[in-house]
């Protein structure tokens, strides 16, 4: 069928990357020139928020021709029949490139390796030294490793023995893995049972833990610039740094090595292997110039701009390695061998729940809990996602064997042609028709207010047109652009729905809401967004008013102060909890100021007790100035006569306040604690940018929970569940505080 | 009068130290945004340098997404203003069936995630064909159920002496709310148009979702592209952007803080 396509005018595809427009825009302007009549369209996504957009084009039945896919998303990705089988035309690469384990399911191929990437151990020459080590013998083994790391460990100089990731839960397999693999052990068995629960763990984790005694806990950034500044004596992290630090830390000594092994006569060195694919969505408008498109453009030589430049990852084309590029620098000859011999997680359909589940697993253990609880409370999550993925496919995608031939069956069938048309049309219809309705009753029964009753000439009906008339643009906005998406989203909770086959959505009943009976970490989300509540909005609104007495007290002044105390509700939340994150680093402003007054520094986002706090703190400072300058108004507008016959009365200042002022702003408190409430319970941009929930699920919020289970987990229907839950939630406190303005009114 | 000036001395300093710490961030943004990266662990910059001013205005890009951003803050704006003036002089001032429900569903609008959302509304924008325009960045949000709800109180404060007369003069109701209550609400619309401003010029995930091409991009959006790179923030470039963009906002509050304050003022006494 896909006969000559390329040859037709007019074919436009587009491409969804996510890299710098100059290393695309000249392979493109290349490919085009020859390949007459095929034109690429190039769209750039950002690296925080690219795979949302994928998945919401996707839902839509709009995902681009090409796209640009992380290779641990490739299981779920093939299980689901997303992508084009692209087996005849890559067959002829197979010895050429790597990472074919990422992108192949049942022996067929669903995409073409692009980049990739893996981590070794860097070790600092110099800190070695100083630990009485040779510095041409960094650690080959977990004994060597350990032991080099106790002997630098120095804290109280502020060297570290060991870089560990922490505060970053959805990363940490990456790091863990290895050790895993490397003494046997595997997340799953060759018959696809899960087999993460098994000794080789179990060592690899005591292992671990005894690591951490001489370890600095932090986020992969802060590591790498711990390592950078020459305070880590050894760290694993990635080809990036490779990049950065001899032009940042020129004086910086220091090697890389393959990833210790077990011991000397026992297991392997290995690592993570992972990286970017190039994939054709089955929307795709010309399957075979595409290919031919991604083939031109995973080629050694339109790649290594890229791996020269930022060298994050490498090109999977192996003849990219004879380049000099890669002879400059004999360290980069550790990372070709280990990406030899790295390895890349299992390519399941439920690959990210599993990620999930081993994540959780090392954090916990790198918290306090036994490795025993650890492993067996991984081993019971495994069961409930396999039974979910069963209950929820029908059988259809199995949770650990990639299904092929199931996975065409389900795509033909959820071609979006069958209902998915109707919908819209017979809402519009529905809703057009209750809006008449609606119309032709206001018209007849409208009545005047108050204030026309006395003046207002007007019949009934032009009353009536007239309120119409003033009510309609906002009537309209909310039927076409809120009522519909509403609806939807609720039909949505009662239906097993997710990204991949939007055309099957399946009524389910109330089994969403009941699965949220007893889901652990709802329920903990639910807690944590409940603590923030309460922590947050009287905090904000009592310190609000404080400011506010208290500029409003000043003779001179007041105006500069109240843009002062606004100016941090101007810049957007996710710019402000980035200037949190310095403020809250290890050598922060924040620990230097506890350090002058001699409390010793504190790891806020790492430390699972003090990162929501962390986050309380932060928000409140955002939001004072805001529900201040609210106050200041209505302080402004309690009359003046009050005071001064309380003066006379000899009232004091304390009783003036309670006795005039506070009643007289009541109205005020209760609009400031409705709509502060309203907000807070939606909190998501701060977790986002600072903890995404972690560490160990103290900060995982409603809202940032429904994120993930929509876009990450893509479970759309459940996670409108949550949703119609924080609604209901939400109105609940909202009515109470609608009460106490009816009281204030009275 | 000596107890009188030693508490405005001590609420001046006070003050002073608070607002030190409420500048801090801003300072510190500011100035970041002037310095080179640096291998700090905190981000921290040194030197001199207008490279990140360089590479965002300097981008060929920048002045139309500037233009976009502006547009639709002004279709946004405009839209928000006349239509919360009238539909909250309807819910303030006439009876009529369905008021409670709908005013409830108003502040629907603002509880329900928008996460939630996100899927049925880009379906949408595809189906109208206003997917990859401004429009569907300006639509959805010209009445915005905040502003209605803060107009709706307001006008109910209002005394109604006035729009009586005037219509005892024989004004039509649009006449009414054009030059008797709009003026009356001058306050309100600096508080909403402050608001709606900021919400709407930070808005970042709307205009993902539903645009593509660098033409339609408005200046959050393009900003996060200079700043996020696939294993690290590039601090200069957030700092220097985030700047950039909050220069407008900040002189909006300027031209509308004393409104506010006047505002609220002239509303509340007739509670």
């Amino acid at each position: 069928m896909l006969v000559c396509t390329g040859a037709r005018a007019g074919v436009e595809l587009t491409f969804w990357n996510f890299w710098d427009q100059k290393f695309i825009l000249p392979v493109i302007e290349r490919f085009e020139r020859e390949n007459p009549g095929v034109k690429i369209r190039s769209e750039q996504m950002n690296w925080g928020n690219g795979f949302d957009k994928v998945v919401i084009a996707m839902a839509n039945g709009r995902a681009p021709d090409i796209c640009e896919l992380g290779s641990t998303w490739m299981g779920r990705f093939m299980a689901e029949g997303a992508l084009i089988d692209i087996s005849s035309q890559t067959a002829d690469l197979k010895q050429q490139y790597l990472m074919w384990e990422a992108v192949t399911s049942n022996g067929r191929v669903f995409g073409l390796p692009w980049l990739v990437s893996t981590r070794v151990l860097f070790y600092n020459r110099q800190l070695l030294r100083k630990a009485g080590l040779n510095p041409d013998e960094p650690p080959r083994t977990w004994a060597e490793l350990l032991a080099a790391a106790r002997l630098i460990h120095d804290p109280k100089s502020g060297i570290y023995g060991f870089g560990m990731n922490a505060g970053e839960g959805h990363i940490l397999y990456k790091k863990f893995m290895p050790f895993v693999w490397g003494n046997g052990g595997r997340i799953l068995d060759a018959d696809g049972r899960f087999a993460f629960d098994g000794p080789a763990t179990r060592e690899a984790l005591e292992f671990y833990l005894q690591l951490k005694d001489f370890s600095y806990c932090e986020k992969q950034d802060l590591l790498d610039e711990a390592f950078k500044l020459g305070r880590l004596g050894l760290a694993i992290s990635g080809s990036w740094n490779f990049a950065r630090y001899p032009v940042d830390a020129p004086q910086l000594d220091f090697g890389v090595a393959m990833i210790p092994r077990p011991a000397e006569d026992r297991g392997v060195s290995t690592s993570f292997l992972g990286g970017q694919v190039l994939a054709l969505f089955k929307n795709c408008r010309n399957p075979e110039a595409a290919a031919r498109f991604i083939r031109f453009l995973a080629t050694a030589s339109n790649t290594l701009p890229i791996t020269r430049e930022a060298m994050v990852s490498f090109p999977a084309d192996q003849q990219a390695w004879s380049d000099p590029f890669f002879h400059a620098d004999p360290r980069m000859q550790v990372f070709v061998g280990q990406i030899k011999t790295a390895r890349h997680p299992p390519v399941v359909a439920a690959w990210v729940e599993i990620e999930k589940i081993i994540n959780e697993a090392v954090e916990k253990g790198m918290y306090g809990m036994s490795a025993d609880k650890v492993l067996s409370e991984a081993d019971e999550k495994y069961a409930d996602l396999e039974q979910r993925f069963a209950q929820k496919q029908a059988g259809q995608v199995q949770v650990t064997r990639p299904v092929g031939e199931h996975a065409a069956q389900t795509s033909e069938s959820s071609e979006r042609s069958d209902l998915w048309p109707l919908v819209l049309p017979s809402f519009f219809a529905v809703a057009i028709l209750l809006f008449s309705v609606y119309l032709l009753y206001i018209n007849r029964n409208t009545a005047s207010g108050q204030s026309l009753s006395s003046a207002c000439k007007a019949s009934p009906i032009e009353r009536g047109q007239r309120t119409l008339l003033f009510l309609s643009p906002w009537l309209l906005t909310f039927l076409i652009f809120w009522l519909y998406p509403l609806i939807f989203s609720f039909i949505l909770s009662f239906c097993s729905y997710d990204a991949f086959h939007p055309a099957l959505f399946k009524f389910a009943g109330l089994q969403n809401y009941l699965r949220l009976l007893g889901d652990q970490d709802f329920a903990r989300a639910f807690l944590n967004t409940l603590i923030f509540v309460v922590a947050t909005t009287p905090v904000t609104t009592a310190l609000a008013l404080a400011l506010a007495l208290l500029v409003n007290s000043l003779k001179r002044g007041s105006q500069f102060f109240r843009s002062v105390f606004f100016l941090p509700s101007i810049i957007s939340i996710v710019v402000t909890a980035t200037i949190f994150k310095s403020v809250y680093a290890p050598v922060g402003i924040l620990n230097r100021l506890l350090a002058a007054v001699g409390v010793p520094a504190q790891a806020w986002l790492v430390d699972s007790d003090l990162a929501m706090p962390a986050i309380i703190v932060m928000n409140i400072w955002v939001y004072t100035g805001y529900y201040m300058v609210l106050y200041l108004a209505a302080l402004k507008a309690v009359p003046g006569e009050l005071y001064e016959a309380a003066d006379v009365d000899g009232a004091s200042d304390w009783q003036q306040f309670f006795h005039i002022t506070l009643p007289q702003i009541r109205y005020m408190t209760v609009f400031i604690l409705t709509v502060n409430t309203i907000r807070n319970w939606q909190v998501f941009a701060e977790i986002f940018t600072l903890t995404r929930g972690g560490p160990v699920g103290s900060t995982d919020t409603l809202v940032h929970h429904l994120y993930e289970t929509a876009f990450r987990y893509h479970e759309m229907g459940y996670a409108s569940a949550m949703a119609f839950v924080l609604l209901v939630v939400i109105l609940f406190f909202s009515l109470l505080q609608m009460r106490a303005m009816q009281v204030v009114r009275q | 009068m000596k107890t009188q000036f030693w508490k405005q001395s001590g609420t001046m300093a006070l003050l002073t130290a608070l607002g030190l710490s409420y500048l801090y961030p801003w300072l510190y943004m500011v100035a970041r945004s002037f310095m080179h990266n640096e291998p700090g662990m905190s981000g921290g910059g040194n030197g001199f340098t207008l490279e990140f001013y360089r590479l965002i205005i300097g981008n060929a890009g920048f002045p139309g997404f500037l233009l976009n951003s502006m547009i639709v803050l002004t279709a946004v704006l405009v839209t928000n203003v006349v239509f919360s003036l009238l539909v909250g002089y309807a819910f303030a001032r006439y009876r009529f069936p369905g008021k409670k429900i709908l005013f409830w569903l108003v502040l629907a609008t603002l509880m329900i995630p928008r996460q939630t959302l996100m899927v049925p509304l880009l379906d949408l924008m595809v189906r109208l064909g206003l997917y990859d325009t401004l429009w569907a960045l300006i639509l959805p949000f010209c009445v915005d159920g905040f502003n209605l709800f803060l107009m709706k109180q307001f006008i109910e404060n209002l005394p109604a002496d006035l729009e009586d007369a005037a219509r005892a003069d024989g004004a039509g109701e649009f006449a009414i709310v054009w030059h008797v209550v709009a003026p009356l609400s001058r306050p309100a619309i600096a508080v909403l148009i402050i608001n709606t401003a900021i919400v709407n010029w930070n808005s970042f995930i709307f205009p993902l979702i539903f645009t593509d091409t660098a033409s339609v991009r408005t200046l959050p959006v393009a900003l996060a592209y200079f700043a996020q790179g696939p294993h690290a923030t590039d601090w200069g470039a957030l700092m220097a952007g985030a700047s950039v963009s909050s220069l407008p906002l900040i002189i909006l509050f300027w031209l509308f803080q004393k409104q506010i304050i006047e505002g609220i003022t002239s509303g509340a006494l007739k509670d």
